[in-house]
């Protein structure tokens, strides 16, 4: 359903050291940067970018969005700790299974990038 | 890479006509209103969910942020862009045509606005 998502970047520089961490810690590679200043991450057959906004003004977060990557829940922990130790902030519950025993069970883990934007790790457990 | 993307909407059944008329435009399903009030589309593995923001402030789009959604050709984006003016979206950007990307890759590309202000881009890429 998706080509692409991107989000908005007030420094290129700080989102690299923290998307770096976060997609290698879960097997994929550094951003590649494009003629236009834009970060560009290829993994597992989507594209996610990381720009300054193009109009001129600060990059934000939108209320309500949130971004969710497929992972393993090993890859969702060191995801999350990866994501920490590089300028993200962990936000509501800590890494783990929520709706246990139930078929909407689901290992979760949630970031916010150094930007603001809400990130989520998820794993359908299946039962 | 994604397992879903969530945006922001305050006004549900606004959202509801504007992503019914562009995923169907996609060759996707309308969507459903689950238990919690979150208007939910399932397609091609992958999941897109609108809901009212959890802290309980207006939904905003990310300033910076673009989600994209993957067209079979051309005359797809056309559709999806005409279905989404239609439908309560507001067209932005240059109007839908061949874009040269980095890479050499070349694209047809749509943007829009939804209700709410999320930026969506329809994508296709040509060669």
């Amino acid at each position: 359903m998706y080509s692409h998502m991107m989000v908005g970047s007030n420094d290129i520089d700080r989102s690299k050291q923290f998307y770096d961490a976060t997609f290698k810690a879960i097997g994929g590679r550094e951003g590649i940067k494009d003629d236009k200043g834009r970060l560009m991450y290829l993994h597992n057959g989507g594209a996610f970018l990381v720009t300054p906004p193009i109009d001129g003004q600060p990059a934000t977060a939108g209320n309500g969005c949130t971004i969710g990557f497929a992972m393993t829940p090993e890859q969702a922990d060191a995801w999350h700790k990866a994501g920490t130790e590089n300028g993200g902030t962990a936000i509501e519950d800590p890494p783990g299974v929520r709706g246990e025993g139930t078929p909407n069970a689901m290992y979760l883990a949630y970031l916010r990038d150094p930007d603001g934007n809400k990130l989520c790790a998820l794993h359908r457990i299946q039962q | 890479m994604f397992s879903h993307v969530m945006l922001g909407a305050d006004d549900i059944p606004a959202a509801k006509r504007f992503y019914d008329a562009t995923i169907t435009a996609l060759g996707g399903p309308e969507g459903t209103i689950d238990e919690i009030g979150r208007l939910v589309y399932e397609h091609a593995g992958s999941r897109f969910v609108i809901r009212t923001p959890l802290n309980g402030e207006p939904a905003t789009g990310a300033n910076g942020g673009t989600l994209g959604f993957l067209a079979h050709s051309p005359e797809e984006v056309d559709a999806w862009h005409a279905a989404g003016v239609a439908a309560g979206g507001t067209a932005i950007e240059d109007p839908p045509g061949l874009r040269n990307a980095t890479g050499g890759r070349v694209l047809y590309l749509a943007y829009l606005r939804d209700p709410a202000g999320n930026k969506l881009c329809g994508f296709y890429r040509v060669s």
